[in-house]
């Protein structure tokens, strides 16, 4: 770029780059004013929400075994679970998500052994007071837990199958508590 | 001026809660009339005590915390810290993962500097730039969507791998992402970049020499848009980016001096292309195999130090990390960026315009999360 | 003398004063002129009205579509419903004047500042017949009114007794005050070319050759580039981007009416779009010929009249043709908003100073000696 231009040039370059940038510009916006805007008209239009998606948790209370793996990965504690007995006849009594200080990270979900929590694709949590933000999972019915799926997903995240460190094809994760019945989806190939 | 009018220099306050200042930073003007005499930078209105927390959770449950440091880039800090981690205890990661890591990140400066990009035009006082940005982002952030869920805290990359696995379907939207996003390149450059009046805003204004650059530890765009050709990726490269084909992007005072507003953010807009060039490569050269290493969930660590750097789209964010043989750190220290970044403001901010002052800080571009923590 | 609108408003009034049987012309002359014109600026205000609130609306949408997304579309059809609440809203709201304001001049401020913008709103013809005062000095007249906006102004930013307010209103009075020389000198290219200052005089003179006589083209290149000076000058009078800095959200929350809320801060956005319009109107007016415009008013070919409009509908199509032709501007203002950055205050007196004035004293100068050419 030629920098010994006097003041001279200067003022007339500055001049002519105003006029050439500044229509340049404008024929940019001109572009779009005419294009259909990518609005997604809430609450008429809901959002595409994807398979996957880290919304708020379901849970099957009659699936959980209470090893409390989810409540002391939590990086927040937000999830407070109380059991009453020991051992093999322990009986949930309590098991709540305090969504106020849930980070929605899935850490829970992952190390959940037997997949009775996992996070569905629902986000809308608005309410008017704090502490509706707490969700007591012990007081839902399993069967309705069931099927809260993503909209895009195909089938139940128990049967979903997980890659953990192994190469090639798919390797269908069992383990205790392998889900049977309920779900409605057909076999992944 | 006749002596009897007395003109005072009054000290004008930016709040914290201003429609400019990149999140909550209060800045303190003193001005004499017009001109900006000196600047009092104040932070701390957005600390959160990660670094005490940090050693209070173990490191698998910290890595949700790193998100919210830069929660613009998110993906970079969660990279940042696993690579930390996993230098620190020895874990090895499959290099399908270090691939994805490289994607996300890289993906995800695209989507910082485009943020950066409309926040500066706004700036200035173009205002559709912002949404242009925005509209950008979607795009990735609906390929983060269905790489990990989530849009703006990932949690993706997880010590010993990554979260989920990338599939043909997500690649292809990546792939059309990248070409759709070389076109709107152009178009910004028509709206904003080369516009008369913003070059005239932004040239020769808040101009910082290499080697203050250097004195006062500027990272990232803020230090190569003074010339300097420091990247992190080049000069210690980590994940793969010894095995990918990019330039370092450096500012060389095409509209004013070496160093100005100008500069900073032509870096940045140069990094877009860069990085979609990356992302590229990475896509066509992305390995088979493993996504994800087995890691105790109860990661303990030997006693061990390390200090870990990584580039960052604001500069070099470092994790210094002291492990004591339990599963929490001992000593957990964050090295934001922006920190150091922010701090030459109170030097360069001397005899300005007022309006040049928010140029100055969106063009070293300052995200709070990292300045506070 | 042509009729103008008072007239036209003074003969309908004794037309409806004869269906009750009273006879409005036995009141005395002043007391018809009067009334006459009372009812015509009401009917002005009225119009400018409803001026803001489609402007607003349309802003908010040109704003949104330019942007790839919606504007306002929920309030009513289209959303055109929209300024109509945000008025009611504003209307509404408890009118707090600061302590420490100056109580006269803080009220008195919003005041003067519509009645500067709206002031030029008397001499703006629409068409022959609808105007609402023949002026003979109607430029000139115009042209005053800014400098009192410019006192509302000094007036908002100081008696708020706020120092961001006061770096607004400084800046704005520096800002406005400097812009009224290239307003001049551009307007005075026209008045040089056509030899008058009576604005409806100078539309006349544009009539002929469908819109090959307006003066952007009968006097090219001087009033075709007077056009551009006079344009962007009265962008920066309006302070519509790029010279909106007195109001730069981004910098000073919002300038010299920061203090203002509820009604008195309508009335600096009404000023502000209304003094958007006079621009526009006097533009189209003095360069973009007025009411001969795109659509005829007489359909000629080789000197047979084919079709000539009667008075009423002549009229009318010269009215559509200034609205239209404001409109399109207005819209083009719009458009600038949304494209381009703000210039800094510094560099605003510099494009005043340095570059629209150099070119509009050529520009006069290379009019008067066109002339002066028979």
């Amino acid at each position: 770029m030629n920098r010994r231009s006097t003041a001279f040039a200067n003022y007339w370059r500055i001049l002519l780059s105003a006029m050439v940038t500044a229509i340049a510009g404008l024929r940019v916006t001109l572009k779009y004013l005419f294009s259909r805007p990518i609005t997604v008209e809430y609450p008429d239009a809901l959002p595409e929400i994807p398979e996957n998606w880290r919304g708020v948790h379901a849970y099957e209370t009659d699936r959980c075994t209470l090893c409390r793996l989810c409540e002391r990965i939590c990086p927040i504690h937000c999830i407070t679970i109380e059991a009453e007995g020991k051992g093999k006849d322990a009986r949930l009594v309590r098991y709540e998500i305090d969504y106020r200080f849930c980070l929605f990270c899935n850490l829970c979900t992952e190390v959940c052994p037997v997949e009775c929590l996992w996070m569905t694709g629902d986000w809308d949590l608005a309410c008017y007071r704090a502490e509706d933000c707490i969700i007591r999972f012990h007081q839902r019915n399993p069967e309705e837990e069931r099927k809260k799926l993503w909209p895009g997903m195909k089938t139940h995240p128990a049967r979903l199958k997980k890659r953990t460190g192994e190469t090639g094809d798919d390797a269908v994760r069992t383990g205790k508590g392998e889900f049977e019945s309920g779900a409605t989806q057909t076999e992944e190939p | 001026m006749p002596e009897a009018l007395k003109t005072d220099e009054i000290l004008v306050n930016m709040g914290p809660q201003h429609p400019s200042t990149h999140g909550v930073l209060r800045v303190l003007l003193k001005t004499d009339g017009e001109w900006v005499r000196e600047i009092y930078p104040y932070i701390g209105y957005l600390h959160r005590c990660k670094e005490k927390i940090g050693e209070n959770v173990t490191y698998v449950q910290f890595t949700p915390y790193t998100d919210r440091l830069d929660y613009l880039a998110a993906m970079n800090n969660n990279v940042g810290w696993v690579i930390a981690v996993e230098r620190l205890a020895g874990i090895e990661v499959p290099p399908r993962a270090t691939w994805l890591r490289v994607l996300a990140a890289e993906l995800n400066r695209i989507a910082s500097h485009l943020l950066s990009f409309g926040t500066f035009g706004m700036e200035t006082g173009a205002f559709t730039p912002f949404f242009y940005g925005f509209r950008e982002r979607e795009g990735i952030l609906s390929v983060f969507e269905k790489m990990c869920g989530a849009r703006l805290t990932y949690h993706y990359a997880r010590i010993g791998g990554v979260m989920r696995d990338l599939t043909a379907e997500i690649a292809a939207e990546t792939r059309t992402f990248l070409d759709d996003m070389e076109h709107r390149w152009v178009e910004y450059n028509a709206l904003l970049s080369d516009n008369e009046i913003f070059v005239r805003r932004s040239a020769n204004v808040g101009i910082i020499s290499p080697d203050r650059a250097i004195a006062y530890g500027l990272t990232g765009p803020s230090l190569r848009g003074s010339g300097i050709a420091h990247d992190i990726r080049r000069a210690e490269p980590y994940a793969c980016y010894d095995q990918l084909d990019f330039r370092v992007c450096i500012g060389r005072g095409l509209r004013g001096t070496i160093g100005d507003s100008w500069d900073r953010y032509w870096v940045r807009m140069l990094e877009i292309l860069e990085s979609v060039k990356i992302c590229r490569q990475v896509l066509d050269g992305l390995p088979e195999g493993p996504y994800r290493a087995k890691v105790p969930r109860d990661l303990k660590v030997p006693a061990n130090e390390i200090y870990f750097r990584s580039e960052a789209p604001r500069g070099e964010l470092a994790f210094y990390l002291i492990s004591d043989g339990t599963n929490k750190p001992w000593r957990c220290r964050i090295r934001g960026p922006s920190f150091c970044n922010l701090s030459i403001v109170s030097e360069i901010i001397r005899n300005c315009l007022v309006a040049d002052v928010v140029v100055i800080i969106g063009s070293i571009d300052v995200v709070m999360g990292e300045v506070d923590r | 003398m042509t009729l103008n609108l008072v007239d036209i408003i003074n003969q309908v009034l004794e037309w409806a004063s004869g269906l009750v049987g009273l006879r409005y012309a036995a009141l005395p002359e002043l007391v018809r002129t009067a009334s006459g014109m009372l009812i015509a600026c009401a009917g002005l205000l009225g119009y400018v009205a409803v001026l803001a609130i489609f402007f607003i609306w349309a802003e908010r949408r040109v704003a949104g579509r330019i942007q790839s997304r919606q504007g306002p579309n929920r309030v009513g059809p289209q959303g055109i419903l929209q300024s109509l609440a945000d008025g009611i809203k504003l209307l509404i709201k408890e009118d707090i004047i600061p302590d420490t304001a100056h109580p006269l001049l803080f009220r008195l401020a919003p005041m003067l500042v519509f009645m500067g913008a709206f002031a030029p709103f008397v001499v703006l013809p629409f068409s022959e017949n609808l105007v609402v005062s023949n002026m003979s000095l109607g430029v000139y007249y115009a042209l005053s009114f800014a400098a009192l906006e410019v006192i509302g102004v000094i007036m908002a930013g100081w008696a708020s007794n706020n120092k961001w307010s006061l770096y607004g209103g400084m800046r704005l009075a520096a800002q406005m005050m400097s812009y009224e020389i290239p307003i001049g000198l551009s307007i005075l290219t026209i008045v040089v070319l056509t030899g008058s200052l009576n604005l409806s005089h100078i539309v006349s003179d544009q009539q002929g050759a469908w819109i090959f006589r307006w003066n952007i083209f009968r006097g090219f290149p001087w009033a075709f580039f007077a056009m551009f000076i006079f344009y962007i000058a009265g962008l920066a009078s309006s302070k519509r981007t790029p010279f909106d800095l007195p109001e730069a959200e981004s910098e000073l929350v919002a300038g010299y009416h920061t203090e203002y809320s509820g009604i008195r801060f309508v009335m600096f956005m009404l000023s502000e779009y209304t003094t958007m319009y006079v621009i526009s109107a006097l533009t189209a007016i003095l360069f973009l010929g007025g009411w001969h415009g795109p659509l005829p008013r007489t359909v000629a070919w080789d000197g047979q009249i084919y079709w000539q409009a009667g008075p009423v509908a002549g009229n009318l199509i010269g009215a559509a043709n200034v609205i239209g032709k404001t409109f399109f501007l207005m819209f083009v203002m719009l458009w600038f908003r949304w494209t381009f950055p703000r210039v800094r205050i510094d560099q605003i007196i510099y494009v005043c100073m340095k570059m629209l004035v150099p070119f509009g004293i050529v520009t006069l100068v290379g009019a008067a000696a066109w002339a002066l050419i028979p």
